[in-house]
């Protein structure tokens, strides 16, 4: 989804490759080109990161940190041979996977009953259908089952089929991104894929109406 | 991760050279469990295509084209702080490269004073270089007196000058017996 076009944005943007924009914005300071390059891009950066944290301020929080290391990183870190967009999702998947080995950091702390709060490990534990409640107000229904079901793999397996998903991100780049192998990029995707199918099957044993 | 377990997603992801997918597609008509799996998967793969795309906020968009913004005229200040720096720096350098060209110039006709001139903006500045000559006497080792430093001079400077210099010599008063050699001024010629 595209921000509404700026009648202040020439047509001409719209034919310029990535590169030639991050150029026209390094070299010239054209605020223009950096508007159409997020115009491009957002929707997918968005909603790569709110496919894996499943809640809307943490999205909005590293969507802000992605795009403010974009900014302000663009002229000393991001080298013109790479593809902007892969540098900048490279960008706001460490951000995202920051976040959320922190929030498992947060999980693990405390184990026992605590006098203070009257609450044990159980009742501390975040509630997260209660998130997805939240966020289902603004999906369908299958849309948030699928959305759920996701929130459920592993990490690892979440992450290629968002990167797959999003950016259409060849094996290669998924792989270095990673940091592990072609085929391990590959069979993480394909054990995603089987685990969503089970998990479906799952709910829909549930279902009363099931046979 | 074998290679085998990975071919039914590179099928499915088009991730497969030509050769390798009709191998793959052969290899699927005797096997009904490989059948079976791929067109599990592609379902999956079908249901993921349905994702929505969604949208930041318009406020978090608006702050992040801000940040760009004041970037930018971060970026431009700096560049013509730099630019400007950069002049005054190439500008001095200019100037006082002139000034030196100058004043060597008259020295190299003159040996001993020059007078330097150049011009700056509408004013003249003077740059006067007054070099005194500093003859060093010494003595060769066949005790031959020498003076270093007379080689620019000429007429009455070299006069004035070889008296300064004659001026400086001292008689020895002790001579050391530890330095048979030693390369004091000594007005007999002789260290013995």
């Amino acid at each position: 989804m595209r921000l509404n076009k700026s009648k202040n944005i020439p047509d001409s943007y719209d034919q310029m490759k990535d590169r030639e924009l991050v150029a026209l914005y390094r070299e010239n300071e054209d605020q223009l080109a950096f508007k159409e390059l997020m115009n491009r891009h957002q929707a997918k950066v968005y909603s790569y990161i709110f496919s894996m944290v499943h809640n809307r301020e943490v999205t909005n929080d590293i969507f802000q940190e992605t795009f403010t290391k974009v900014i302000t990183k663009m002229d000393d870190t991001y080298n013109e041979q790479g593809k902007w967009i892969a540098w900048v999702m490279r960008i706001a998947h460490n951000a995202t996977i920051d976040h959320i080995r922190k929030q498992k950091r947060f999980v693990d702390v405390k184990g026992s009953y605590d006098d203070d709060s009257k609450t044990d490990f159980y009742d501390r534990l975040p509630d997260e259908d209660a998130v997805a409640q939240d966020e289902k107000l603004e999906l369908d229904e299958s849309t948030s089952e699928l959305l759920k079901h996701i929130s459920n793999l592993p990490e690892e397996q979440r992450t290629v089929v968002m990167l797959r998903h999003y950016y259409e991100m060849p094996f290669k780049e998924i792989a270095e991104l990673t940091d592990v192998s072609i085929n391990t990029a590959l069979g993480r995707m394909r054990y995603a894929l089987i685990n969503l199918r089970k998990m479906f099957d799952e709910e829909l044993e549930k279902q009363p109406n099931s046979v | 991760m074998s290679r085998e377990d990975t071919n039914s997603i590179k099928y499915i992801l088009e991730e497969m050279d030509p050769a390798e997918k009709v191998e793959f597609e052969r290899v699927m008509e005797s096997n009904p469990d490989l059948r079976i799996e791929v067109e599990s998967i592609r379902r999956m793969k079908g249901k993921l295509d349905n994702l929505p795309d969604l949208s930041p906020p318009k406020h978090l968009t608006d702050s992040i084209l801000t940040a760009a913004a004041d970037q930018a005229k971060r970026k431009q200040s700096f560049k013509s702080g730099y630019f400007l720096s950069a002049a005054v720096v190439i500008l001095g350098l200019t100037t006082g490269s002139l000034i030196l060209q100058g004043s060597f110039g008259e020295n190299s006709d003159s040996g001993i004073e020059a007078g330097a001139f150049s011009s700056f903006g509408n004013g003249m500045i003077k740059t006067e270089v007054t070099q005194t000559s500093d003859i060093q006497p010494w003595v060769d080792r066949q005790d031959v007196l020498r003076l270093n430093g007379f080689e620019s001079l000429s007429g009455p400077t070299f006069l004035k000058e070889a008296g300064n210099s004659i001026n400086k010599l001292r008689p020895v008063g002790k001579y050391p017996a530890s330095e048979p050699f030693g390369r004091s001024v000594q007005l007999t010629g002789s260290n013995r």
